[in-house]
């Protein structure tokens, strides 16, 4: 768990795990931010960026569908006073809210915000492309590797003021496991973490954020921690190295 | 065919893209036999693999069309030259046509697609019942490779119903089968999702500097961590490290380096590195 809500670059990271963002296309058309723009910066120039942050922070779709509610992917309705709409699509595979596209609402009129929503919709580009979801995921590499520098040593004390315990934290989106093990005068240090998500670069960076002068060769290959069985199903992986 | 690990058959299938020399009518039967018998190595091939032959801007008379694919295709199914399928591209509604009533005339399992590009939404010609068609589908959705336990988790079958889809379009070569070791199951692919066996340079993604073997078993790996993520990618994540050590080893000391020397900047990027083969490898086959 994440903990507390927060922005970082193009997301809003909230508090029960999921992000907020919003699409490239949405962003320069229909806000006219720059490619490079953070959340941040949108939610404090624009009233509907920030009606997003509030509405979506704590629910992940909203209680009014654009179109059928049975879709595969079903958009729903963010409204910001009278003159805003928007519409959002929660990726669930992703735990992303996106926001797909947002424009003035002038009921009747030819260039009302819901004729546009549904002309995009049909045309395929209400939603994110492979551009977003490659933002997405270089905004979480640059996320795990500005806190993996701090929580990892963190993490490591942790385990080291209680050894032989199992110590949890949370670095980006795995739980990272460490059990210092406490051989006379050494310590045995075991790190074991899911590797569904982690690419092997953020994988290194753990290992260099709690031993940065020790290398990659004394790290060694472990089946389990000291304190139990390794969770194959989530893909745990395991390495221990001897300090002293 | 040897066994092979986890890591290894999601390379799988290997893509091949051949197309006749010229483009324009192609009237010349003796040339495109030429073409045919210099289109695959005398032993074949030994992993599973997509032939693609590319007919677009070639409009082959009928006799040539003949002459080029049905040898193919009856081979293809014959496993003569290993396990291959055939996949014939063209945007030539005649030529379309023409192989529709070869592979239904002939039982040949076919695959036609308007170009290469388009080779994931491929559509296949021949004799399959309405059920095998859905077979194909459903396995195109999963990403173009699945296990007896996932194609049932998706189908909601029992796994000798889902065991017995999968090896029905086997039989009828739509779909080819991978041995692994141990407990890590076969794995039905769909030739359709096949791609080069070599992971081209992309000046425009962060790993562009990182070594092609790397670079190659990491595509692999991130599709892993979608479309099998269970106790087999554990196994797969350990293969890499252990296959590249030298260069995971270089690669530690650099990140240190940058630690030591607070270089943020390069820290981010290194966390960035592998994002754009993350973004491809989560592409949902059924985005517009």
């Amino acid at each position: 768990m994440v903990g507390f809500d927060r922005p970082h670059l193009g997301s809003f990271v909230c508090a029960d795990g999921h992000e907020l963002r919003i699409t490239a296309r949405c962003l320069g058309e229909d806000l006219g931010g720059a490619p490079n723009a953070t959340f941040a910066d949108m939610a404090g120039r624009h009233g509907i960026v920030s009606a997003f942050r509030r509405e979506r922070s704590s629910a992940t779709a909203g209680p009014d569908h654009l179109g059928s509610s049975r879709g595969r992917r079903p958009l729903t309705v963010l409204r910001h006073t009278n003159d805003w709409r928007g519409v959002t699509w929660f990726d669930g595979a992703e735990n992303v809210v996106w926001l797909c596209a947002c424009a003035r609402h002038r009921s009747g009129t030819p260039d009302d915000a819901f004729p546009f929503f549904r002309t995009l919709q049909d045309v395929g580009l209400i939603w994110p492309t492979d551009d977003d979801y490659e933002a997405l995921a270089a905004d979480r590499g640059a996320q795990f590797a500005a806190f993996v520098l701090d929580d990892a040593p963190r993490l490591l004390q942790m385990a080291r003021d209680e050894p032989a315990t199992e110590q949890v934290l949370t670095i980006g989106r795995e739980p990272v496991s460490v059990v210092v093990h406490i051989v006379e005068t050494l310590e045995h240090t075991f790190v074991a973490v899911s590797i569904l998500t982690l690419t092997p670069s953020q994988y290194q960076l753990l290992l260099v954020a709690l031993y940065p002068d020790r290398a990659y060769e004394e790290w060694q290959y472990e089946q389990c921690l000291p304190t139990r069985e390794l969770d194959r199903a989530r893909a745990e992986y395991c390495m221990s190295i001897v300090h002293g | 065919m040897a066994k092979m690990s986890a890591l290894e058959s999601h390379h799988l299938p290997r893509l091949v893209i051949r197309g006749p020399g010229t483009t324009g009518p192609l009237d010349n039967v003796a040339e495109i036999r030429r073409f045919r018998d210099d289109l695959l190595n005398p032993s074949g091939v030994t992993e599973p693999t997509a032939l693609v032959v590319n007919l677009e801007g070639r409009f082959p008379s009928p006799g040539v069309l003949v002459e080029l694919i049905l040898p193919l295709a009856q081979a293809a199914r014959a496993g003569t030259h290993g396990p291959l399928v055939l996949v014939v591209c063209t945007q030539d509604a005649a030529v379309q046509v023409l192989m529709k009533a070869l592979a239904e005339t002939y039982a040949l399992p076919i695959f036609l697609a308007s170009s290469p590009s388009e080779l994931g939404d491929a559509e296949p010609a021949g004799p399959l019942t309405a059920t095998e068609r859905e077979t194909l589908e459903v396995l195109r959705r999963l990403g173009g490779r699945a296990t007896v336990s996932t194609f049932a988790e998706a189908t909601s079958l029992e796994p000798n119903a889902a065991t017995n889809r999968l090896v029905n379009v086997v039989n009828k070569g739509f779909v080819q089968r991978v041995e692994r070791p141990g407990r890590q199951g076969q794995l039905f692919v769909d030739p359709r999702a096949a791609r080069p066996a070599e992971d081209p340079a992309d000046p425009t993604s962060g790993d562009f500097s990182v070594p092609e073997p790397v670079r190659s078993d990491v595509r692999a790996l991130t599709e892993m961590q979608v479309r099998e993520p269970g106790p087999n990618l554990a196994n797969a994540w350990h293969e890499i490290l252990s296959k590249h050590r030298e260069y995971f080893a270089a690669e530690h000391d650099r990140l240190a380096d940058m630690v030591k020397r607070d270089d943020t900047e390069g820290l981010s990027e290194a966390g960035r590195q592998y994002a754009k083969k993350q973004a491809q490898a989560r592409r949902d086959p059924e985005q517009p």
